[in-house]
């Protein structure tokens, strides 16, 4: 199920709100296990099975390891082979056939395999899974005796499809003891709103910009156009994504959880280094804090650090899609942030602000090129034709046609990337006290309408002839 | 400072569950629909549910559609959104421009040249089936070619003159290919096309018809030779429908009737229905009022009349034919239609036991571009 549909609006989350705030404290965790699962049955009625498998292992092994506190070579054995798993299981529906791809690719011969579709949220839950016994091993955490409670964080279904991806250390706690009040919930309300309205407001509507530019092929393309697309596309990625870590945060609120931020308004960014701290916040953590610091991170030395780097976005890009040019993606991202590592960052503070942010921009932009172009060539031939390298002409129709029509939404969408609303929002409430209090209100209820008025409308489809 | 974010807060969360509420409630209490007439289509039921449709997703899917098609007050919320839209500065809508004076413009976007050749293959192969019969091919461009003036600026239209001409040379030299472009162009200023659905006028189709009279070396009877009636003028068709909210004023519908030796008998075959007129005047209470002409598309229509009994003409075609065949009754004393869309029997019996003399195909260019029937009739 996702967020933005009229079922989980208007039947599941009301079903959910209602049990859950009926049942007494001790089953409140039971309540979102089954409901979670329910929600992921919704959309995954086969996989789900997967997921319960995994959460039984992990759980298992967690009270495992703690069982042999003294026994360290045991305990070690018994991280690794759930870490194994859990990462075959990853593999063997993420990347199985990819690795064949390359096999048949590099050696020439012609296996065949049956492509299985991708569990939904296997590459989150994983990560997720393993936070948790990576914590117990290391001692951060003691093992969850309670297998309801294991699974409530596991499955927990704000979180479950698209993260952000919670740290089990950093909800430990809260599985116990957290309190729901009526003025968290408001606050979780007014977060989910706002990642509904970038959701289906927003990243839906510049969508479409993307997909048809995406669709001309390369010889008609025209630099602005070009632009344009990849543009549209870099503000759509990121509504999507950030609504969605918006809309799970706020829901998380409204049963008393609190998760952390997983966005930062990363297009403010003023170097490569910094657009990570502020992109997808919670898998970045989760790489420094279970890969990179681990390996060693920068304490071993600049070749070793070069090494981790390698290592760490080889697997931030191939975390993102079983594709070369995620690969390439994750390494480009890579490179500048050891080249600014090395030099570049101080030379980035001691220019003009705005050139740092040029520079962070442009080479940005450049990457969803990369990420969202499945063949590398076909993304270089892009990249061209945005630096007039090549016969493209410059602008065309599509171009001027794209941009009149799409003008306010782009600029709507330009505006709520910086943190602009939010300072606006702050200063009416500080202005016009308790009536810039109801014109938040009214802001946010209208928004929440039109999305719900965008949702109703996706399956509206006239047909010029009755088909039978 | 503090106090006004409680009461933020504490009402946000009443007035979204309060919002959540209604709309969850309405849902319950909703009656269920059928038929949209807007939408021209079934909406979706509740699905039946079994574990084997569970598993493969199909039941998730249908009761997904299930509920939106069923929401209550969707067409308020449809037509919602495309308020909003206009208001975005949004000039298109499932593939239908919102043009000057409120002119509702069809996208056309050619497709491959393959495909183009392989329906363009099937009329010369079907056609070389039949060399003693007179063949014509009558391609009509849409309001998107000829109201090309009224598109939103920029819009990004193939061309369908360039279309039609390929279409042209493509065809073998014993079909006769009859292009009205010009004609129609010339008179763009009169109503040719209606605003707001995807047809053509009555007007339109007889100044294609005076074109085809020329073309096949007939009279064409005069305007002043039928009386024109009025038979509806609060019409908004398909593409209103489309864009999902009424823009401007409604369009009306002229019937065009001949003065003198209009008796005809009309068929409709599958149907087994018979009437005395092309004019099925039900249908203007209904919302897609072109069904006006020959109560819409039909498989099979079999038309006498008191035209000259030795021409027996096959029309294949699309529901452009439909204002046109008013027009044709006079020159031929029987007229077989037929639209491949729906038609699944012989032609090649239809065409030997009727003893067809003449044959039309007929369709508008974006249809003839779009659609793929037409390869059924080898």
């Amino acid at each position: 199920m996702v967020f933005s549909s009229l079922i989980f609006l208007f039947m599941f989350l009301p079903i959910t709100l209602i049990i859950y705030y009926i049942c007494p404290r001790k089953f409140k965790n039971l309540v979102i296990l089954i409901m979670s699962l329910i929600f992921y049955a919704w959309g995954e009625p086969v996989y789900i099975f997967l997921m319960i498998g995994s959460i039984l292992i992990d759980y298992i092994g967690g009270l495992m390891i703690e069982a042999n506190k003294e026994d360290s070579e045991k305990r070690t054995a018994i991280f690794i082979t759930v870490i194994v798993l859990n990462l075959s299981f990853l593999f063997f529906f993420k990347y199985y056939g990819f690795l064949i791809d390359n096999i048949n690719e590099i050696l020439g011969v012609n296996l065949q395999i049956r492509n299985l579709p991708l569990p939904l949220g296997i590459s989150f839950y994983t990560f997720q899974l393993i936070s948790y016994v990576a914590d117990v091993y290391m001692g951060k955490v003691v093992a969850q005796k309670n297998i309801i409670n294991f699974g409530a964080y596991i499955t927990m279904f704000p979180q479950l499809v698209a993260g952000p991806i919670v740290q089990y250390n950093d909800v430990e706690d809260q599985l116990n003891n957290r309190i729901e009040s009526v003025d968290k919930f408001g606050e979780g309300v007014e977060r989910f709103i706002r990642g509904i309205g970038k959701k289906v407001l927003i990243a839906n509507n510049i969508g479409m910009i993307w997909t048809s530019i995406k669709g001309i092929s390369v010889g008609e393309l025209s630099v602005l156009s070009a632009w344009i697309g990849i543009i549209a596309f870099t503000l759509q990625i990121y509504f999507d994504f950030s609504g969605y870590s918006d809309m799970a945060i706020g829901l998380g609120k409204m049963f008393g959880f609190e998760f952390l931020e997983n966005f930062d308004h990363p297009y403010m960014s003023k170097s490569i280094s910094e657009f990570w701290r502020r992109w997808h916040i919670s898998l970045g953590s989760w790489f420094r804090d279970y890969i990179y610091i681990p390996l060693g991170g920068n304490r071993r030395g600049q070749a070793v650090q070069f090494r981790n780097l390698l290592i760490v976005w080889f697997a931030t890009g191939l975390w993102h899609g079983a594709s070369w040019n995620f690969v390439i993606w994750g390494l480009y991202f890579g490179i500048f942030i050891f080249l600014e590592k090395l030099f570049l960052g101080k030379v980035l503070k001691k220019v003009p602000s705005a050139v740092a942010h040029i520079y962070t921009l442009v080479l940005v932009i450049i990457s969803w090129v990369f990420f969202d172009t499945a063949k590398v060539s076909d993304a270089l031939s892009y990249i061209k034709i945005m630096f007039g390298i090549g016969e493209n002409i410059f602008i065309d129709n599509m171009a001027k046609y794209t941009l009149k029509t799409n003008l306010i939404i782009l600029v709507i969408a330009i505006i709520c990337s910086t943190p602009l609303i939010k300072n606006l929002i702050i200063h009416l409430k500080k202005k016009y006290k308790l009536k810039g209090v109801f014109i938040v209100i009214a802001i946010n209820m209208l928004v929440l309408f039109i999305s719900v008025v965008y949702l109703i409308s996706e399956s509206y489809n006239p047909f010029l002839y009755f088909r039978f | 400072m503090d106090k006004n974010n409680k009461v933020n807060r504490r009402l946000m969360a009443v007035v979204f569950l309060l919002f959540i509420a209604i709309m969850s409630v309405s849902n319950i209490l909703r009656r269920e629909k059928a038929f949209s007439e807007e939408e021209n289509r079934n909406l979706a039921g509740r699905p039946e549910f079994s574990i084997n449709s569970l598993i493969s997703g199909e039941y998730i899917k249908k009761y997904e559609s299930y509920i939106s098609d069923q929401f209550p007050g969707r067409s308020f919320f449809v037509n919602t959104k495309a308020k909003v839209d206009k208001l975005m500065g949004k000039s298109e809508s499932n593939d239908v421009f919102i043009g000057k004076d409120n002119q509702l413009i069809e996208d056309f976007e050619e497709r491959s040249k393959e495909e183009t050749d392989e329906k363009v293959l099937a009329v010369n192969e079907f056609v070389k089936k039949h060399e003693n019969i007179n063949t014509n091919f009558m391609l009509i461009p849409t309001a998107t070619e000829i109201l090309k003036e009224k598109l939103p600026k920029y819009a990004p239209v193939d061309s369908q003159l360039e279309y039609m001409k390929y279409i042209q040379g493509k065809l073998s030299s014993n079909i006769k290919f009859i292009n009205p472009y010009d004609a129609l162009l010339n008179n763009k200023d009169k109503y040719l096309y209606y605003k707001t659905d995807h047809h053509w006028t009555s007007q339109g189709a007889y100044i294609a018809y005076v074109e085809f009279c020329k073309a096949v070396g007939l009279e064409p009877k005069k305007e002043g030779d039928f009386q024109v009636e009025l038979v509806a003028n609060d019409f908004y068709g398909s593409l209103t429908s489309k864009v999902g909210d009424k823009r401007g004023k409604p369009d009306y519908i002229n019937v065009y009737i001949p003065k003198e030796n209009g008796e005809i008998v009309v068929n409709y075959i599958s149907e087994q229905k018979r009437t005395t007129s092309l004019y099925s005047s039900e249908n203007l209470d209904k919302k897609d009022k072109y069904e006006v002409f020959t109560d819409g598309n039909h498989p099979h229509i079999n038309i006498k009349s008191l035209g000259d009994p030795k021409k027996k003409l096959l029309i294949i075609k699309d529901s452009y034919a439909n204002s046109f065949l008013p027009f044709l009754t006079s020159h031929y004393g029987e007229i077989d239609v037929v639209d491949l869309r729906y038609y699944m029997d012989n032609i090649e019996e239809l065409i030997k036991s009727k003893g067809i003399t003449d044959m039309l195909f007929l369709y508008n260019a974006n249809t003839f571009n779009s659609d793929d029937s037409i390869l059924n009739l080898n």
